[in-house]
């Protein structure tokens, strides 16, 4: 997933009019045209789905600027889909009132001392407060 | 003839002339900017030029990668991406067409203060900055750069603009190469040692071998002096060699060694079993579940028969149902 998409393990696809996309399908179907397959090797797949109206969801705040989207979960628009072969682990957290997995090696902006810095999703612990203001419980 | 510094610089010169066509190392070349009319680059030595060892390749008619390498024993230092930084911003500033991408490669890492230079300035760094001490070998890092350079020259196919807004192509190389670490992991643990693709020879898991071969039919039994396996339905082929298992597309595989009989187990107490008794009970079955347990291998079939595969070449088939001294085979 883009980095957008390191937010959760399992990340949902929205299309534009706020249906669920069928991620094995979509990648299916659109592996296709070969034009947008950036990269299908050892690693994983990579899709170039920027044209395409994709979004992704998420019940954290925006990981840039804290702020959540008015109908309670955050919105992004997705231009790569990856498919990881070897894919990290997960692990599961509480940041804020919400409960999810999220891959190990997911960049959180945790505020720290009037600063913030990058945290992975393995390396968050309790009482971090995130700079979208959201504290980790567990 | 193209002179290297060192293996690195040949490796990412090949990689970026294999994806562009053509590519340019340079060594202690002057870069000039395309545009020096203007008050704000005059200066008493002449408009802004710089000495850099650069590989430069072209995507389109108007973009142009700027490539670093740093083949350094430790972590490149936040001055190395200061550096490039500062190339790659003045030669987009005072550029006529041309847009340039800058990339830093150092197989040896990057020391604290990099990731932000980079991402601040649209650098796209290989290997990743991944908040873990975590070494990729070069190799792994040729390979990053091949995949970001490929993949680049698909992706400029499409509207390109979102790559030049900071942190855009710095994100870009990292969504990119991230995953290599779950791959090095894979191979650094073993894990992936034991699971490979036959078509590629590439490192695989339990999870691929199970999402490829789920609800694949049985059409043969395979036993050689060197293996045994299933030939399976949509040209798939599984092979275990006991201490690993390769399978994947079987079209034009060769099955390695002499074919002979092998010796075939049934039920809990692992009786002898004909091989022909065998073939019979799984083939035309289908693959429902599967399971890896160090010392073996073993398949449920649609038939309620779990066919193990032992080191270092038997079969053992045994029925699930209970009891099951009602349901011996």
């Amino acid at each position: 997933m883009t980095s957008s998409h390191r937010l959760t393990a399992r990340a949902t696809l929205l299309d534009s009019h706020g249906g669920e996309i069928d991620l094995e399908k979509f990648v299916e179907d659109h592996r296709k045209d070969e034009k947008r397959v950036l990269a299908d090797d050892e690693i994983g797949l990579v899709l170039y789905v920027g044209d395409l109206d994709v979004f992704t969801v998420s019940a954290l705040a925006d990981p840039e600027t804290g702020v959540p989207h008015p109908i309670g979960t955050y919105l992004k628009k997705v231009s790569q889909i990856s498919q990881v072969r070897f894919p990290a682990p997960s692990v599961r957290h509480q940041i804020g009132s919400v409960v999810a997995s999220f891959s190990a090696d997911t960049p959180f902006l945790v505020a720290e001392d009037g600063r913030i810095r990058k945290v992975r999703a393995d390396d968050l612990s309790k009482g971090m407060i995130l700079a979208s203001g959201e504290k980790v419980f567990w | 003839m193209v002179r290297f510094r060192n293996d690195l610089e040949e490796a990412v010169y090949e990689a970026a002339k294999a994806v562009c066509g053509k590519a340019e190392v340079d060594h202690n070349r002057t870069i000039e900017i395309e545009v020096a009319e203007t008050a704000d680059v005059a200066s008493f030595a002449g408009p802004p030029k710089k000495e850099v060892d650069v590989i430069r390749a072209e995507f389109s008619a108007s973009v142009q990668i700027l490539i670093s390498c740093k083949k350094y024993s430790t972590p490149a230092p936040p001055a190395d991406v200061q550096e490039w930084a500062a190339v790659v911003t003045t030669m987009n500033r005072y550029s006529r067409e041309t847009r340039f991408l800058g990339l830093v490669v150092s197989p040896s890492g990057f020391g604290s203060g990099c990731e932000a230079w980079a991402v601040s300035h649209n650098l796209g760094l290989i290997p990743p900055l991944k908040g873990k001490k975590f070494k990729f070998p070069q190799a792994s890092s040729i390979a990053m750069c091949r995949r970001v350079l490929g993949a680049l020259s698909k992706r400029v196919a499409f509207p390109y603009g979102e790559l030049f807004a900071a942190p855009g192509f710095y994100d870009f190389v990292f969504d990119l190469t991230a995953d290599f670490e779950g791959r090095e992991r894979a191979a650094a643990e073993g894990k992936g040692a034991r699971y490979s693709m036959l078509e590629t020879g590439w490192l695989s898991s339990f999870g691929e071998l199970i999402s490829t071969t789920r609800d694949a039919e049985i059409r043969e039994v395979v036993a050689t002096d060197q293996c045994i396996g299933l030939e399976l339905s949509r040209g798939l082929l599984f092979l275990y060699f006991g201490d690993r298992v390769a399978f994947g597309n079987g079209a034009g595989f060769v099955i390695p060694g002499r074919e002979v009989t092998p010796e075939c187990r049934k039920n809990i107490d692992a009786a002898p079993y004909a091989f022909s008794d065998l073939r019979r009970l799984v083939i035309g079955q289908k693959l429902r579940s599967a399971g890896d347990f160090g010392t073996y291998f073993e398949f449920g079939l649609s038939n309620d028969v779990n066919l193990g595969f032992y080191p270092p070449r038997m079969f053992r088939v045994v029925r699930t149902l209970n009891p099951p001294e009602k349901y011996l085979l």
